[in-house]
Order: C-alpha cells, then sequence, then structure tokens
C-alpha cells in the first residue's frame, strides 16, 4: 500500500495545518489520540524512542510525554482546554527543557471528520502571537516556501 | 527543539503583512534599491518606507550600499527561525501520523479482514 503523504498549508503567519486521511472511524483516531496506551504506539519524530506517556483527559487535565530522541530526553506538556469527543480536541502545547523549566506555550486544534470510508484528521499548530491572530495572510503559503527555499540555498551556498 | 520565541513571535510579526512578505519575496532574486523595491506596489512611498524599516528592524531585512544609495537584502539568519520552528514541527508531525497511520491500518486489517 502507497503510504499517504500529509497536506500542509499555512492558513496565518503563526499556523500550521497538517491534512491526512485515515482508513478508520473517528472514534478509532479519537482513541489513539488520547488513550496514553494508544500514544505510545505513535508520538514523536524520527527516531523517538522510550516514550511515556500520562493524559488526564477532561477539560483543564493535563498530558505529557517523555521520549528519548535526537541524543537526549524530550519532555512535551500540555493542558486539554477543549474535548468534543470524537470531533475535536484543542491542546496547549509546550516543551521542558533540561531542567524541567516549560517553554512558552503553543496550541494545536484537532479535527476528526468522516470522509468516505474513513476520517479526515486535521492538525492546526499555533504559535503564541496573540497580536497576529486577527491577521489571516493571503498568499501565505507561497511566500513562506520561497523563504524556505531561499534558506536552504543559503545554507547550501 | 527549543526557541526563543520571543524573537521568533517579533519575526513572525513582521512577517505578517502581505506588502512585507512580497517585499521579501523580491528580495529572495537579490539585492535592491529602494526604487525597485517600491515599483511593484500600490501604495505611497512613505508607506513602502514604513514597511521596509519594519523589516529592517526586525532584523529580516539588512541596509548595505552607500547612506544615498542603499541596497536592501535579505538575512538569511534571520529567517531561518521561523523557517526551522515550521519545519521541526512539520517533521515532528510527519513522522507521527505517518507511524499513527501504519498502526491504524494494523489494526484495521486485523479486525475487518479487509486484506
Amino acid at each position: 500500500m502507497t503510504e499517504q503523504a500529509n497536506e500542509v498549508d499555512f492558513p496565518a503567519p503563526e499556523q500550521m495545518r497538517l491534512s491526512r486521511w485515515f482508513p478508520a472511524p473517528p472514534a478509532l483516531l479519537w482513541r489513539f489520540w488520547t488513550d496514553p496506551d494508544q500514544i505510545v504506539r505513535w508520538f514523536g519524530p524520527v527516531g523517538a524512542d522510550q516514550r511515556k506517556v500520562e493524559a488526564d483527559l477532561r477539560v483543564g487535565g493535563a498530558w505529557g510525554v517523555d521520549f528519548q530522541a535526537y541524543g537526549g530526553l524530550r519532555r512535551v506538556r500540555g493542558e486539554y482546554l477543549e474535548l468534543d469527543e470524537p470531533h475535536r480536541l484543542v491542546s496547549t502545547w509546550a516543551w521542558l527543557d533540561d531542567y524541567g523549566v516549560k517553554g512558552v506555550e503553543s496550541q494545536y486544534e484537532l479535527a476528526l471528520t468522516g470522509e468516505g470510508d474513513g476520517v479526515r484528521l486535521i492538525l492546526t499548530d499555533t504559535l503564541p502571537t496573540a497580536e497576529l491572530k486577527s491577521q489571516h495572510g493571503q498568499g501565505w503559503a507561497g511566500s513562506m516556501q520561497s523563504l524556505a527555499d531561499y534558506v536552504a540555498e543559503q545554507n547550501a551556498a | 527543539m527549543e526557541y526563543a520565541l520571543d524573537n521568533l513571535s517579533q519575526t513572525f510579526s513582521a512577517l505578517a503583512d502581505p506588502t512585507r512578505r512580497a517585499i521579501l519575496q523580491q528580495l529572495t532574486q537579490g539585492g535592491a534599491s529602494f526604487t525597485d523595491l517600491a515599483r511593484p506596489h500600490q501604495i505611497s512611498r512613505p508607506a513602502v518606507v514604513k514597511h521596509i524599516k519594519a523589516l529592517e528592524k526586525s532584523g529580516l531585512v539588512e541596509r548595505t550600499g552607500s547612506a544615498t544609495r542603499p541596497v536592501y537584502q535579505l538575512s538569511a539568519a534571520a529567517l531561518r527561525e521561523p523557517v526551522d520552528w515550521l519545519s521541526n514541527y512539520q517533521q515532528f508531525w510527519d513522522s507521527s501520523l505517518d507511524r499513527l497511520d501504519d498502526y491504524v491500518r494494523e489494526v484495521t486489517e486485523q479486525k475487518g479482514g479487509k486484506a
């Protein structure tokens, strides 16, 4: 079976949105996304290993994932802000540094919508820049791509 | 995976405006004079000056050349931070969702007997 790639776009300068279709009902994706015993199976960047997950699934409840990656312990923490099983979840997101100090919080929103025989998952990451939230940049994706290309060229040079 | 988000949010503020993003895109083609930068925009010269100053302040654009004939250039170093933030998050989720997809298929194929 061919791997289905994520579709990525930038709805606003401080936002990144990923979209992907899964061959399963929304309820299954919801469980995989929120149950610690399931989260350990998939969470993390390339090479992530030895995951430990805790999740208190209620509004205001905390969750956390520890894992090994990039040659060290990585820890991410969050708090559930909205839970609408099995359709929508909003949570904060922050990395802990080596001393356990929480970095600045971003937010993500998970949306699960039935589509065909499966579910469309849309994940939106938002940077904590409140003054930007009202401004929806037109043509942002194109600009971001050309700027990313420019940085890559400069790195190569 | 940790970033100086204060700097980063300043950079994103500079990037939030469509005219400023257009100016940055012009500069990906190389250094340009004020006249070159102002030409494609349907706004007053003082407005263009304001945008260029905002970009200079954010560090995204650097001024070289003489005081009377300045040349504006993109700073790849200042751009790297927002580009890295986005690409790191993208990489994180690409990898997570790939694994999630494998797991979903493993479970549904066992249960549903679709294979």
